[in-house]
């Protein structure tokens, strides 16, 4: 499987074919972020198409890791109002993109998560992206996001306890049945 | 196994990513260990739940062909450029056969103001070609005149060059503009510049080639790549440092590489922002023959970068620790003491005492060099403060520069602290970004801190919190957010107090809900400080008592947030 690095640097040449695989390696991660940002389905996937069609734009290469660019663009977009709404998920109408099975969590639930999720640092939260929602190894983590690997697997487990903490807090506040 | 590496490998355990080793070595300690159990019982939830989240959480199928649409409509007239750039800047390589100079060409454009005191004070160009390898011209093609070193350059002027690498230096707000990816047109920014922008602290210079960008970032005198391009040595920056010095910031291949020359004479390198300086060569150092080294190798003895190049006469023999300079001793014998790694501590630090500007005279600029090399190279701590402080007093022009170094590379947690307070404290410039100390310090605070470091993350908070610019006010309740040492978290809670902003007092009312009673206590003095409201909150109260008092306080700043006035 070709690295990230030779992706890149054939995608920053005009190799389309690279940046799809690129896209197909990270769509997930960087839905997964826009939905954070968005907390809604479709503005989520809207906006990180947005993102990646312009990442294509301005992909350099650069030593530093690609998903971090394009994890800026997403901000950049969001920060400027790109997205054509933002609204609750428990609201989103049906997904016409087909995001996925249907939700095995309720939506409050749903909700609940994104909320908490939202409210992390933003390395942590990317971090869980990377990993649960990119499925990225630790090892794959260090190497897209150039930190090192030894350290990955205490920073997931120190976001998972900063998600419990938050979890727990909120089904003491709202009585959801969380199970954590 | 202990209980923090068996948490550790939770995640890889629920993910079945063990190997069958770590997995029974995991199991077997889990069985001895209840409260390690327990654990993994309350993570296993949550990482369901989050798995569970991301598997509701996709994109979808179309969405790869989706956002492949999007890249194929931008990059259909993206291909076109390219090629009516490939015939346009063909030139004649000297064969007769025509190539696009982009492939023929490692061409490194250098940019910025380092001549701007040198050069532009005396002669109203723009800027000035610094050295020329290869062929470079001026002017349109057909009428095109050779471009030589030295040779100013002024707004408008269009040049080209072939093989070998052109260096040209710009004045400060000039903008130098890729036309074809061989020519470039030099023009002032003054006005309207569209390819200039004056963020806070920083200023953006913009290159465009059709469709390539670079951008390149300027903040508090350094110059950062943000943006480069792939494979050859392309781009490079110099930003103005002191009137004969510029420091240049070159992307090759993907690498960055800092130096700082003077004329074709390199007297510092290093990778990325941490330049290396040395003292001025007595013998020009060749930019090309100059070794790169390795910054912070302080037991290296070797202060002076002429002594890699020249036949100096060997150091004479360490003296005694017992042997200070003597009081009559004159500039050179005290620069020679300096350099003499074996002279001792107390001859060093006594040396270092007598470098006042008077005593130093004309020889400020290599006494300059040389206390920087001791600040970076030394490894007494004791003597690189003491050099650091002089270098501070004979240099305060470049000591903005030397104080960002230290602050944030140095090793020694009081030599980052003095750096601070030299740069919280020097005197306003009205040439100076208001914001560059503010930015620095920001920066400074996003480095990752070893618990070594705390007391300096805690002195960087309180001075950010006393420039108290709103905007701030997330840096710091980030690193309450965080998960460093306690004292830390506290502190900031009590800078975000020092912010007079809504954001402020939406961060700190987080935290009254937080495990930390500490943290608790020192969320509600901010929020007294902020509003002068109280509510009565005891961090110390039970939980329910607490939730109570945190729901009144919701509900008043609900009510108030958009009219309360700091």
């Amino acid at each position: 499987m070709a690295s990230d690095r030779d992706l890149v640097q054939r995608a920053a040449s005009g190799d389309r074919l690279a940046y799809r695989d690129l896209v197909q390696r990270y769509q997930t991660v960087v839905f997964g972020y826009a939905f954070f940002l968005t907390r809604d389905l479709d503005a989520g996937r809207r906006l990180a198409r947005e993102a990646l069609v312009r990442g294509f734009a301005e992909i350099q290469d650069s030593d530093r890791p690609w998903i971090e660019d394009l994890l800026q663009i997403v901000n950049a977009l969001h920060r400027q109002g790109r997205r054509l709404k933002s609204s609750s998920i428990v609201d989103a109408g049906p997904d016409e993109g087909g995001s996925g099975p249907a939700p095995a969590l309720s939506p409050a639930l749903l909700q609940a998560i994104a909320e908490e999720l939202h409210s992390l640092e933003v390395e942590e939260r990317t971090l869980l992206t990377l990993r649960h929602g990119g499925g990225l190894s630790p090892e794959e983590i260090a190497e897209a996001t150039g930190e090192p690997a030894s350290g990955v697997s205490s920073q997931i487990a120190r976001c998972f306890k900063h998600l419990r903490d938050r979890l727990v807090e909120r089904a003491r506040e709202g009585g959801l049945s969380l199970g954590v | 196994m202990e209980y923090n590496a068996a948490v550790r490998l939770f995640d890889r355990y629920l993910e079945g990513e063990l190997t069958e080793v770590q997995r029974k070595a995991l199991e077997e300690y889990l069985e001895k260990d209840e409260a390690c159990a327990a654990e993994l019982d309350r993570y296993r939830r949550v990482h369901d739940v989050v798995h569970r989240y991301f598997e509701t959480v996709r994109p979808g199928e179309g969405f790869l062909e989706d956002v492949m649409v999007g890249v194929e409509e931008i990059a259909t007239p993206k291909n076109k450029r390219k090629k009516s750039r490939a015939r346009t800047v063909a030139v004649d390589d000297g064969g007769g056969r025509k190539s696009p100079l982009l492939w023929v060409l490692p061409l490194i454009v250098v940019l910025g103001a380092g001549a701007w005191f040198a050069f532009f004070r005396t002669a109203p160009s723009t800027g000035v070609v610094l050295f020329v390898n290869g062929v470079a011209e001026r002017g349109p093609l057909g009428s095109a005149k050779p471009l030589r070193q030295e040779d100013s350059l002024a707004t408008g002027d269009e040049l080209r060059a072939d093989r070998g690498d052109l260096r040209i230096q710009l004045s400060d707000r000039t903008e130098i503009t890729v036309t074809d990816g061989a020519s470039f047109r030099v023009g002032s920014v003054d006005g309207a510049g569209a390819r200039h922008e004056a963020l806070a602290g920083t200023t953006r210079y913009t290159v465009f080639d059709g469709e390539d960008r670079f951008a390149v970032e300027f903040s508090a005198g350094r110059a950062r790549v943000a943006e480069s391009k792939e494979g050859e040595a392309r781009f490079a920056v110099v930003v103005p440092e002191r009137d004969s010095e510029a420091t240049s910031v070159e992307v090759t291949r993907g690498a960055v590489r800092v130096a700082t020359e003077r004329g074709d004479q390199l007297v510092g390198e290093g990778m990325k922002s941490n330049v290396r300086r040395g003292a001025a060569p007595s013998q020009p150092v060749p930019i090309h023959a100059a070794r790169r080294e390795p910054r912070g190798e302080r037991t290296r003895p070797d202060r002076d970068v002429t002594r890699r190049t020249s036949d100096r006469a060997p150091s004479p023999p360490p003296r005694q620790e017992t042997d200070p300079t003597p009081a009559g001793a004159s500039i050179d014998e005290t620069i020679a003491k300096l350099q003499d790694p074996g002279a001792g501590t107390e001859a060093h630090l006594a040396a270092l005492a007598r470098l006042d500007a008077r005593f130093v005279g004309d020889k400020a600029d290599a006494v300059s060099a040389l206390l920087r090399d001791i600040v970076r190279n030394e490894p007494d701590d004791t003597v690189r403060s003491a050099a650091f402080g002089r270098l501070v007093e004979l240099a305060p022009d470049a000591a903005f520069e030397d104080a960002v170094d230290v602050l944030q590379n140095d090793s020694s947690v009081e030599l980052r602290k003095k750096a601070l307070q030299v740069l919280v404290s020097r005197p306003a410039d009205p040439d100076d970004d208001p914001d560059a100390v503010r930015i620095v310090l920001l920066d400074t605070l996003g480095q990752s801190f070893s618990p070594d470091l705390v007391s300096l993350q805690l002195d960087l908070l309180r001075e950010i919190a006393k420039i108290g610019n709103p905007d701030d006010v997330f840096a710091v309740l980030g690193v309450a957010n965080r998960g460093d040492e306690i004292a830390v978290r506290k502190a900031a809670l009590d800078a975000a107090g020092g912010f007079k902003s809504a954001d402020a007092v939406d961060g700190l009312m987080e935290f009254l809900r937080d495990p930390e009673p500490d943290l608790r206590g020192a969320a509600a003095a901010g929020l007294r400080k902020l509003t002068g409201q109280s509510m009565g909150f005891d961090p110390a109260a039970d939980e329910a008592l607490r939730e109570e008092v945190v729901q009144k306080w919701e509900a008043w700043w609900a009510e108030n947030r958009g009219t309360f006035e700091f």
